[in-house]
């Protein structure tokens, strides 16, 4: 979890391309599949949102659904909740 | 002492709500906006009465949308109007306590009060929550408490710290605004708290995990979700019947006594033909939207509804809407104006504001008295397969509002082009079994309100539309019924130029006028109309059999038709002009919604004669 030391770098790391390659979107993570939330791409209101239902780093999310076609939307297992998120979101969230 | 009620949504606060206030409640609007106020009153051991207050769920003190921005204003002392909370009962989902402590750190540094009440324990229990209330009470230095709100005295604990604590008001703090670094640090707090609080997490539940996976899904979840539609539809038909013959029997029984009782002449004319006939014919359709509120809160109350806002996204998605519209929207089908009020959860305002202009395509209850009319007199009650034909055409009323909506919400999103970032984010609580209080505080409420209109404005029209109506006297030597020499035939008559080629004969014409005001009362001023024509059986209550024997087929499909897109009750547009802030937006509804209706009508009416070969 304390990887990267400082909230800062949360935002910071998503212009880092050596780590972005090892990681992937949210809505590429195969359904039932369990990872873990590395960085929340910075975009206004969105990426605040997804801070406050408990997708920060660390977390642990799980894809429970996902809509077809387009892979839009999804429904996420967030540490203990569970959200719809439009692909345009779960596309926000950077996961191991 | 004044205490608000602050959570998450789906917390279960509104259910922790009616445990404590029970039918003590009151439902208003805050002052200046179209947010829902609930208000009540409970009594705590000593016999000392408290105000309690359930403000709007909310995520963050750093409001997105204005219900949010409501319950940090209110907290926070600084809507006008509303005097400040002197405690705050934090409820917390015991299933998503992270979540809550999290909303809990924020609002202690509102400056007020706390109590922290662990919500659902019972639930959580049995999944192997676990807490240790004492050691989450000393470090956050207030009181813990566990509530049930779903059982008789679940609020029990509650109501006793109350009782027991004086409570100081501190002194106000600089209040401000939590930054994304907050939010991180409190999500770092929360984690240190649950530690020292031992806590144990609850197991997401087996049951819930399956029926995701067959309600979610992209073919079976649609599936579903059309059954169940296509159930509450056919259910609305078929339980409602026997008690609406019922209401019949005893409207009929209540017109004969009347009869017998009274002597002929204007004040015997005013209460059956006017008062019996007209509020008669409006008061047997509550059986049937006391059944379709009963399901939409059953949907509400399960969680079974922001699944199928997820399940629904995606199309609303491509006219422009966002994937938060589909609640609203489906309140809509209850009445436009909640639905209306409903769209304060969406962000954008372009969105907003699309959502507000189809809303009242959404066929509201108050269309459902018109449709059963119609249906009932000129569609045969037999089955197709397994389907009643009548349930069947209704649903396919409903399902005309539904597609013409998304057509006009695609028109608005060329015309004005959509916004870019559409919200979904919805939270997907677990389903739960409906609480039988909040159904019967909903259906409460429902009929209390129904039985208001019928009373106040549906009376009050009646009244005025049997003045009018019997007004002026009819020459000596008329042959005619009276009615076509009153006021209201004149006014017909001179409406029914314009009606006349969508089919609409001069009684549909006096109806439509006072059908403005609310539009179940359309019915009633038929029934009256027809009374007054001298028709028996409109006094009896059988408003259908006259209008199966006076109308033709294309005339009953025409008025569906008009219907569907009923230019909406005034109150509606009342309401968008409040919402909107302007009359603009208003203006273009009413203009669209007739323009449609008229077309439609039109349509509808020269087809059925073609295809009727006439």
């Amino acid at each position: 979890m304390g990887r990267k030391g400082t909230a800062w770098l949360v935002y910071s790391l998503v212009v880092n391309e050596n780590l972005s390659t090892s990681l992937r979107p949210l809505s590429a993570l195969p359904l039932g599949e369990r990872s873990v939330v590395e960085v929340i791409s910075e975009s206004t209101v969105l990426s605040r949102r997804l801070l406050e239902i408990g997708c920060i780093e660390g977390a642990t999310v799980e894809v429970v659904a996902v809509m077809w076609p387009g892979h839009d939307p999804l429904a996420v297992r967030i540490g203990g909740s569970t959200f719809a998120l439009r692909r345009q979101e779960a596309d926000l969230v950077m996961v191991r | 002492m004044r205490v608000a009620l602050i959570g998450l949504p789906n917390c279960g606060k509104t259910a922790l709500f009616n445990r404590l206030t029970g039918s003590r409640q009151k439902v208003a609007n805050y002052p200046g906006v179209t947010v829902e106020r609930k208000e009540g009153v409970f009594s705590d051991a000593k016999g000392e009465r408290h105000q309690l207050l359930d403000l709007p769920g909310l995520y963050s003190f750093k409001p997105t949308t204005l219900d949010e921005a409501i319950t940090r204003d209110v907290a926070l002392g600084r809507l006008s109007g509303e005097p400040r909370p002197e405690l705050i009962v934090l409820v917390a989902d015991a299933l998503h306590l992270s979540l809550s402590l999290r909303l809990a750190l924020e609002a202690r540094r509102l400056g007020l009060p706390m109590v922290l009440a662990i919500n659902r324990s019972d639930i959580a229990k049995r999944r192997g929550f676990q807490l240790d209330l004492a050691a989450l009470s000393r470090e956050l230095a207030i009181p813990v408490i566990e509530t049930v709100a779903t059982r008789p005295g679940g609020a029990d604990a509650l109501v006793s710290v109350l009782e027991q604590q004086t409570w100081e008001q501190s002194d106000s703090v600089e209040w401000q605004e939590p930054t994304a670094l907050d939010v991180i640090a409190a999500h770092r707090e929360v984690a240190r708290l649950l530690t020292a609080a031992h806590h144990q997490e609850p197991a997401r539940s087996a049951a819930v995990a399956a029926a995701d996976r067959l309600l979610l899904h992209p073919i079976f979840g649609m599936l579903s979700l059309a059954v169940i539609l296509f159930l509450v539809f056919q259910a609305v038909f078929s339980w409602a019947s026997l008690p609406m013959d019922m209401i019949d029997a005893g409207i009929a029984r209540l017109g004969e006594l009347l009869a017998t009782q009274i002597p002929e002449g204007p004040l015997r004319s005013l209460l059956i033909d006017g008062v019996i006939a007209g509020l008669g014919s409006v008061v047997i359709f509550l059986p049937q939207i006391l059944i379709l509120f009963a399901f939409i809160l059953v949907l509400e109350d399960s969680g079974y509804l922001p699944r199928a806002a997820y399940l629904l996204d995606r199309l609303m998605g491509s006219v422009g809407l966002s994937g938060r519209a589909f609640i609203p929207l489906l309140s809509s089908f209850a009445c436009a104006i909640p639905g209306i009020m409903a769209t304060r959860t969406i962000p954008s305002m372009r969105d907003r504001i699309a959502t507000i202009m189809v809303a009242p395509l959404m066929t509201c209850s108050a269309r459902l008295p018109v449709y059963a009319l119609l249906i009932a007199a000129f569609i045969p009650d037999r089955d197709v397969g397994i389907f009643n034909l009548q349930g069947l055409v209704l649903f396919a009323l409903y399902f005309a509002g539904i597609i013409s909506a998304l057509l006009v919400a695609y028109v608005i999103k060329r015309w004005q082009g959509a916004s870019d970032q559409h919200l979904l984010m919805l939270e997907l609580p677990d389903y739960q079994w409906p609480n039988p209080l909040n159904l019967l505080v909903g259906l409460y409420d429902r009929t209390r309100i129904f039985l208001e209109r019928v009373g106040g404005i549906i009376l009050a029209m009646v009244v005025l539309l049997w003045f009018l109506s019997t007004y002026p006297a009819p020459p000596p030597g008329a042959t005619a019924p009276a009615i076509e020499y009153s006021f209201a035939g004149q006014i017909g008559k001179a409406l029914a130029v314009v009606l006349e080629p969508i089919g609409f004969n001069w009684q549909i014409a006096i109806a439509l006028v006072p059908g403005l005001a609310a539009r179940e009362i359309a019915v009633g001023a038929l029934g009256t109309v027809y009374a007054l024509s001298g028709s028996e059986e409109a006094v009896t209550g059988a408003l259908a059999a006259t209008i199966a024997a006076e109308w033709s087929l294309g005339t009953a499909l025409a008025l569906l038709a008009w219907y569907v897109f009923a230019p909406q009750c005034l109150a509606t547009l009342a309401v968008v002009k409040r919402e909107t802030g302007g009359w603009r937006h208003p203006l273009m509804m009413a203009v669209y919604l007739f323009a449609l209706a008229y077309v439609a009508a039109f349509v509808t009416y020269r087809l059925t004669l073609i295809l009727m070969g006439a």
